[in-house]
């Protein structure tokens, strides 16, 4: 099979890459450099990729990684690695589609812990199982599940905070 | 599998259902099947899932990010698919016998610089490039976070780090302490302590066993130097060598160490000395 261009790899992925970066990024301008950069670095070492149905989760790690590497120079303490967040689980209100567009989503995706949004967004992207994600994040697959999970509540929260507003 | 068990799978199944071969989530699915209050809870988790990924998957893209993607990046995808055409000397790789010929020079190589004595490999200087290289470019910079000296010195203990150090005044563990990480040199376990000073921003201190640099600092004497752009003090004491990097060009570590007021070197580093 012959392998895909350059063009090819950017189009099946960039919207779903930008979409990522966004969650992560606090303005747009960082998520489209964000973007830009991973797609830079494929330019030069994707081809050492010699699994190329790979290319989707190498892009999304790398946006990642070079997300971490950013914030790095703003951040000097990260978090330490936790397996479960416990200060209480939230009992949610049983879920009523609301009038909230994406915009809102992704505000109040952004509003969460850098923790808990990577594994979240790239869960609701649908574009990677739980398994991709821990490989993407560089995390174990039991952080991974109680990441999701406690993000979700968190996000149930900030939803209906936003609509109580 | 318990409700509980099976509602912490569950909640990581895609809204939708590209993970319904997972066998995974089997068995969480079959008891939401036939547990009532489950299959509720997880209805409604999927139809709150199903909204944030719709929206999440609306949110508009900026119509010129391609474009910019293909600007930027086809000259360097372009300049790497017009490499040359390999030269002779690579074509030489491709019979088994230079293989064979260069899997011999490598073990040959490898023996020579096993059997060598490692005082090289030990350098004081290598060392501290790589710890400083450690400071500033690792992406997890403490594995705790803990301001609690007595619990980091646990920690590092359980963690096989160095944790019998005499700590300068300036880092007597009463205050600024952010966090501990344990590295490695050479096969050697590092302790890392890192600090958030008043007045001198972000330090971190490496403690090591004085006995594996041949050329180790001097003891109880400070000497000033810098490292990939970071300013450093190293010394020994008690058979520890001891390396601190400031996270600033501009970090004093002199004024940090050698306060003008104390008399003596060694009152000057550890005038009221941590011990541990």
């Amino acid at each position: 099979m012959d392998e895909p261009s350059f063009e090819n790899i950017v189009n099946a992925h960039y919207e779903p890459l930008y979409r990522f970066a966004l969650s992560l990024a606090r303005s747009d301008a960082d998520a489209c450099d964000l973007v830009q950069q991973t797609f830079c670095r494929w330019a030069v070492k994707g081809g050492q990729l010699r699994d190329k149905s790979k290319a989707k989760s190498w892009l999304f790690t790398t946006l990642h990684r070079e997300f971490l590497g950013q914030r790095r120079h703003d951040d000097r303490f990260p978090k330490v690695e936790i397996s479960s967040v416990d200060d209480g689980e939230f009992a949610a209100p049983p879920f009523s589609e609301s009038k909230m567009d994406g915009a809102n989503v992704l505000s109040a995706l952004r509003q969460l812990d850098e923790t808990y949004r990577a594994p979240l967004a790239l869960f609701y992207l649908e574009e990677h199982s739980y398994r991709d994600i821990a490989g993407i994040l560089e995390i174990p697959i039991g952080t991974v599940m109680s990441r999701i999970s406690r993000g979700k509540d968190l996000l149930r929260k900030q939803f209906l905070e936003k609509e109580n507003r | 599998m318990n409700r509980e068990e099976a509602k912490l799978i569950l909640q990581s199944y895609r809204p939708g259902g590209q993970d319904a071969g997972d066998p995974q989530f089997a068995e969480a699915l079959a008891l939401a099947k036939s547990d009532v209050e489950l299959a509720a809870w997880f209805a409604d988790q999927q139809k709150f899932d199903t909204f944030a990924s719709r929206k999440l998957k609306s949110v508009a893209v900026p119509p010129d990010l391609k474009a910019k993607i293909l600007a930027d990046a086809i000259p360097a995808w372009q300049k790497i698919v017009e490499l040359p055409a390999p030269a002779w000397w690579q074509n030489l790789f491709r019979s088994p016998v230079s293989w064979a010929v260069a899997a011999i020079v490598v073990i040959y190589l490898s023996l020579a610089i096993f059997l060598k004595p490692q005082e090289n490999s030990a350098r004081f200087a290598d060392y501290s490039a790589q710890m400083v290289s450690a400071a500033v470019n690792d992406t997890n910079h403490v594995d705790i976070e803990n301001s609690d000296m007595k619990q980091v010195v646990a920690w590092l203990g359980e963690h096989h780090g160095e944790n019998k150090f005499v700590l300068p005044v300036a880092l007597n563990g009463k205050t600024g302490l952010v966090g501990c990480r344990v590295l490695d040199w050479h096969g050697q376990r590092v302790s890392m302590l890192c600090y958030g000073l008043n007045g001198a921003g972000h330090v971190d201190l490496f403690v090591a066993e004085a006995k594996i640099f041949p050329d180790a600092p001097p003891i109880d004497q400070p000497q000033f130097a810098s490292s990939g752009g970071m300013p450093t003090a190293s010394w020994s004491h008690d058979g520890m060598v001891y390396l601190m990097v400031g996270h600033s060009a501009d970090a004093d570590l002199k004024k940090l160490l050698q306060p003008e007021t104390a008399a003596s070197a060694e009152m000057r580093l550890f005038p009221q000395c941590f011990r541990l």
